[in-house]
Parts: C-alpha cells; structure tokens; sequence
C-alpha cells in the first residue's frame, strides 16, 4: 500500500521554535540570534554591544557551548543575565533546548535576548529558535571566501559583522568580496565592520531600530 | 550536516503516519530534497541505514528514494520566472528574487504492508 504524505520535515524541526516566538512575543521580549565560527567574537562583539544596550533595555543572553560556561562568566561579568546552554557535543542550538533558558529567565522582564549559537558556520542556520533577527558574525583571519562556501548561513540572516577589522593588513580579506557575496545571496542588508569596541555604535543603533520597530 | 537528526524526523513522520495506517512494515521512504538545503543524498542514505535496525517496523530491505529538487526563482525585478543556478536572476542578474523551490525538505510518501512479508 502506497500512502501519500507531503509532509514537511522542516515543519517538525521547527516546530519548538514556532511555540519558542510566541512565548517570546507574549512576553514582550525580542530575540536575536548570533551564529558565526567558533573564533569569529561573537562573545566579545556582546562584551562590547552590551553596555551600549544595557543603558536603555532589560537584556539577557543564552549562551550556546558544546562545553564549559566560560562565555557565560564573561557575560556575568557584565552585569547581563546569562543561562548557559552545554550542548554536550550537538553542533547547535535547537528550540527545544533554548526553550529552558527562556524560561529559567522569565522572572527577569527582559525586553531584549541575545542568544549565542554553537561556533559553527553549517549546522545552526537549519534550526530556528523563535528568534526575531538573525545576525552573523565573520572575522577577518577566517577569510573572505566564507560567504560563498558558507552559503545557507549566510542567506538566512538579516545582517552582517565583520570583525577584527584591525588585523586587515595581514590578511587577504577582500571587504569588497564579502559585500558582493553577502549582497548577491539577499539584497539590502546591513554590514558592520568592527574592530574591538570600534564601529560597535552602528550596530547598537540597528538593534535599537529593530527593538521600536518590530 | 545534521542528516541523522533529519533523518529521524523523516522516521518520526513515517512511524506516526503507518500508525494510522494500521500498516505493520513499511519498505520504501521518498523524500523531496530541495538542493539549496545542504543536505546530502549520500548522507542522507547513510544515516537511514545506519539507523534502520532501530526501528522495527522498517522493512531490512527499505529503501530511502531520494528526489532532488532543483532551484526556481521568481525575480522580483523583472519577472522571470524558472530555473535558476543560484539566487541571482538568470535574466537581469539580480539579486531581488524570490525561491520558489530548492529549499524544501519533504517525506512525500512510503509504500507500507499491513501484514509480515514471507
């Protein structure tokens, strides 16, 4: 017996994210979620966003490791509610394991999360957390050609941070390849270029446009 | 990839649908892969053998078909519409198109048996 289903795959995946947005959304809370490489500075891109944030949103952060919570302890350090998430070897965060950080921070009336995703330029873009902006972050030493061998990633975020802009001149990173390939796989998304706490300003501003304008 | 993981959820899909099916085996699996997806055939085959003997309502002989479905773009710009490399428009080269197909992940059916196979 044959027996017809079309039933999407994805569907299943994403279901926890789904209920993941609407618990968010009931709480008033707006979510972004960070991918990028292990390396890349998604932790330090929050170590420098964070206090320029912290003066006008309610922030809290997930963190996502394959192990340890030393990411964690340097958001601590900030003063910033933190959950870390130890995957325990899986390569990204699902909605079903961000779903107990959400509520482990629902006491704390956040308006504004940031959840660090595994290190890992692959697997995460395939799974939807509930969140409402996507963000990647590329360095400069890991190579310009990332973009294009790396494509599903960077298709699906809403914008882009190139870091360690300042170690430009000792690498082949072309900016201007990057903004080609990042541009032909969606039109009209930002870039940031940082370097430390240098252009962290810009980005700020994007997410305060995103918090008011929904 | 996570293709087991994905994998799983094809089975997951199955088992629940044989289950109202009152259907005892079940001895092939077709999917719809969309080829902007990642996802690879032959890892995809790989994961469903390596994990078939976990379930045992799947046939030892089942077979995972597997239909790659390619990228067709709508452009928003000048309203080509068809198949297409990647996502830049084929016709005008841009880049403000929309994906029609080559994204999609489906179990588009399985043939089952209601009784033990001799």
């Amino acid at each position: 017996m044959h027996v017809d289903l079309h039933h999407d795959v994805w569907a299943l995946n994403n279901s926890e994210g789904d209920s993941n947005r609407q618990w968010l959304d009931k709480h008033g809370i707006r979510a972004v979620n960070i991918m990028g490489s292990p390396g890349a500075g998604k932790t330090t891109l929050l170590e420098y966003l964070l206090p320029v944030l912290q003066k006008d949103f309610r922030i809290g952060v997930i963190e996502g490791d394959v192990a340890t919570s030393r990411d964690a302890q340097r958001i601590a350090a900030l003063g910033v509610a933190v959950i870390q998430l130890e995957t325990q070897g899986v390569c990204h965060l699902d909605g079903r394991m961000v779903r107990s950080g959400l509520e482990a921070l629902e006491s704390l009336q956040l308006n504004l999360l940031f959840i660090e995703n595994v290190g890992n330029l692959v697997c995460p873009a395939d799974f939807f957390l509930g969140e409402h902006r996507r963000l990647a972050v590329l360095s400069t030493v890991e190579g310009a050609d990332k973009v294009v061998k790396y494509p599903t990633l960077f298709r699906r975020v809403d914008a882009l941070a190139v870091t360690k802009t300042d170690l430009l001149p000792y690498t082949e990173f072309d900016m201007g390849q990057v903004s080609h390939d990042f541009q032909e796989l969606g039109a009209n998304r930002p870039i940031f270029t940082l370097s430390k706490g240098k252009g962290i300003d810009a980005l700020a501003v994007w997410f305060e446009a995103l918090l008011r304008n929904g | 990839m996570h293709e087991a993981g994905l994998i799983a959820s094809v089975l997951q899909i199955v088992d629940e649908s044989r289950q109202d099916n009152h259907l005892k085996w079940v001895k092939t699996v077709e999917l719809q892969v969309g080829v902007m997806n990642g996802a690879l055939p032959d890892a995809l085959t790989f994961a469903f053998d390596a994990m078939r003997s976990s379930y045992a309502w799947l046939d030892d002989a089942a077979v995972l078909r597997i239909e790659m479905v390619p990228v067709h773009l709508q452009c928003l710009e000048c309203h080509f519409e068809g198949p297409a490399r990647d996502l830049m428009c084929p016709d005008c080269h841009s880049v403000l198109t929309r994906l029609v197909h080559g994204e999609e992940f489906a179990v588009v059916g399985y043939d089952g048996e209601d009784e033990e196979i001799l």
